[in-house]
């Protein structure tokens, strides 16, 4: 694992929200690697989603310094930093008015000013890696909750990003549907892509994250892999954390 | 009623209506399309510009169309800026009624989801694409329904054109009345606005159902 780059790193960084009242980063420092699936789970409120909307500047950080592929993330900077990295949300947000591959070529095409032809034969292939050639044509109100999320992660991989941020993917599913999602994450995370995944699907990480990231009080108090993460954790409250899940 | 006085009548009553639909029809395209670059810059801030569109939309919404109508037909040419009289009429209804369709719009474009607008970020657009491509397109969407509502106030807008020496529909229907003392010419008239509306609703329905989004 040393051997990998690292492609997002946190300097220092302080985020809260109401005027300093709630503190979500408190001098949060970390390094996260090329090629890694870094999964970070924690309590609800813990500052999960925050953390990786900071890196592509959905919100912005108080004081210190997130560094993607060595560039400060900035009001400048912040639409070059989002070409290179796409991000899935849970609510899919996919465009309403758009059929499933208007949405996978959509960004491609108006941001990254690609032809196209091109485009539409990647978002292709994509839908067809997610599961979905039949319903190219759909438009996200006819398609279920699972499928609208595979779409969302084909419109994500279009963008040929270097990283994707998964912010609880599965969350908004019901549970039947979490499979699908799930089974093309490990697919991606097995392709060795640059991954950040906040969820509570404990599965996931423990099949297919490098490393496991706790979070609490603005920080990751435990980051380990998943058989150390899972069967010796250090922290009390990761114990309590996974014995929680685990009688679930 | 005497029907060699219809038969007088009737080609002004066709020109009336065919002034009305046309006038309406480019009345409704210009404030449209007026209205939405005004909805735009108010939702978004272009600093002077955003300031001036609102001052625009207060002073044009509250002012009656018709004392619009008079200082465009009357007043500008004391300034030398003389128009044809229907140019007055449909430039009168596009300021008025782009300053409503303006903040439809604009309460529309505020309500697309701000999740959609994220996603839109996050893909790497700039902040005018974002606006251009994804919120105005889901924005104006929402406002259809309300939009088709305002298109047949601007139908009944022009009727006013009358005041200012245009032979529109109405002026058709009270010159019989004036020349014949005979109102059966007002009841032709009405119907044929009603049968104006009723066309412009199924257009309305047929317009919406193609451009409603559903979530």
């Amino acid at each position: 694992m040393e051997d990998r780059n690292t492609l997002v790193e946190f300097k220092d960084v302080c985020k809260t929200y109401k005027n300093g009242e709630i503190v979500i980063l408190d001098h949060f420092n970390f390094d996260f690697l090329q090629g890694e699936t870094h999964v970070i789970c924690g309590r609800s409120g813990a500052g999960k989603s925050t953390l990786i909307r900071c890196i592509n500047y959905l919100e912005k950080i108080d004081s210190g310094e997130i560094l993607v592929e060595g560039n400060t993330v900035n009001r400048h900077t912040a639409t070059s930093v989002r070409k290179r990295i796409a991000m899935v949300f849970q609510n899919f947000n996919l465009f309403p008015n758009m059929t499933a591959l208007e949405n996978v070529t959509f960004g491609p095409i108006e941001s990254l000013h690609k032809s196209k032809k091109e485009v539409v034969e990647s978002g292709k292939m994509f839908l067809e890696k997610v599961g979905l050639a039949d319903r190219m044509d759909s438009k996200p109100s006819q398609l279920s909750g699972g499928q609208q999320q595979r779409v969302a992660i084909a419109r994500a991989l279009n963008m040929f990003p270097d990283m994707i941020l998964f912010d609880e993917p599965t969350s908004a599913l019901d549970p039947e549907m979490v499979g699908e999602v799930i089974d093309i994450m490990e697919e991606l995370a097995d392709e060795k892509r640059s991954m950040i995944v906040v969820t509570h699907e404990m599965g996931f990480a423990r099949e297919a994250a490098h490393r496991i990231s706790f979070m609490e009080n603005g920080t990751f108090i435990e980051t380990a892999d998943p058989n150390e993460f899972f069967n010796h954790p250090k922290h009390e409250s990761v114990a309590r954390f996974i014995r929680q899940i685990q009688t679930v | 009623m005497n029907a060699v006085q219809f038969a007088g009548w009737l080609p002004s009553l066709l020109e009336g209506l065919k002034i009305t639909l046309c006038a309406s029809m480019i009345a409704i395209v210009t404030s449209i399309i007026w209205g939405s670059i005004v909805a735009i810059l108010v939702a978004y801030d272009y600093k002077v510009l955003t300031f001036f569109m609102r001052i625009y939309i207060s002073i044009f919404r509250n002012t009656p169309l018709l004392v619009i109508m008079f200082f465009c037909f009357y007043g500008l040419p004391l300034v030398n800026l003389e128009m044809p009289a229907l140019v007055c009429g449909i430039l009168s209804i596009t300021l008025n009624e782009g300053a409503f369709v303006a903040e439809l719009i604009r309460g529309s474009i505020k309500n697309v989801p701000a999740g959609e607008i994220e996603a839109a970020c996050s893909l790497g657009l700039k902040r005018g694409k974002v606006v251009r491509k994804v919120i105005f397109p889901l924005g104006f969407r929402n406002a259809v329904p309300m939009l088709t509502g305002q298109a047949s106030v601007m139908v009944k807008d022009t009727s006013l054109f009358a005041l200012i020496m245009i032979v529109d529909l109405n002026r058709a229907g009270s010159i019989y009345y004036d020349k014949y003392l005979n109102s059966i010419s007002i009841w032709i008239v009405a119907a044929i606005y009603i049968l104006i509306f009723l066309a412009l609703t199924q257009a309305g329905r047929l317009i919406e159902k193609k451009m409603m989004v559903r979530r």
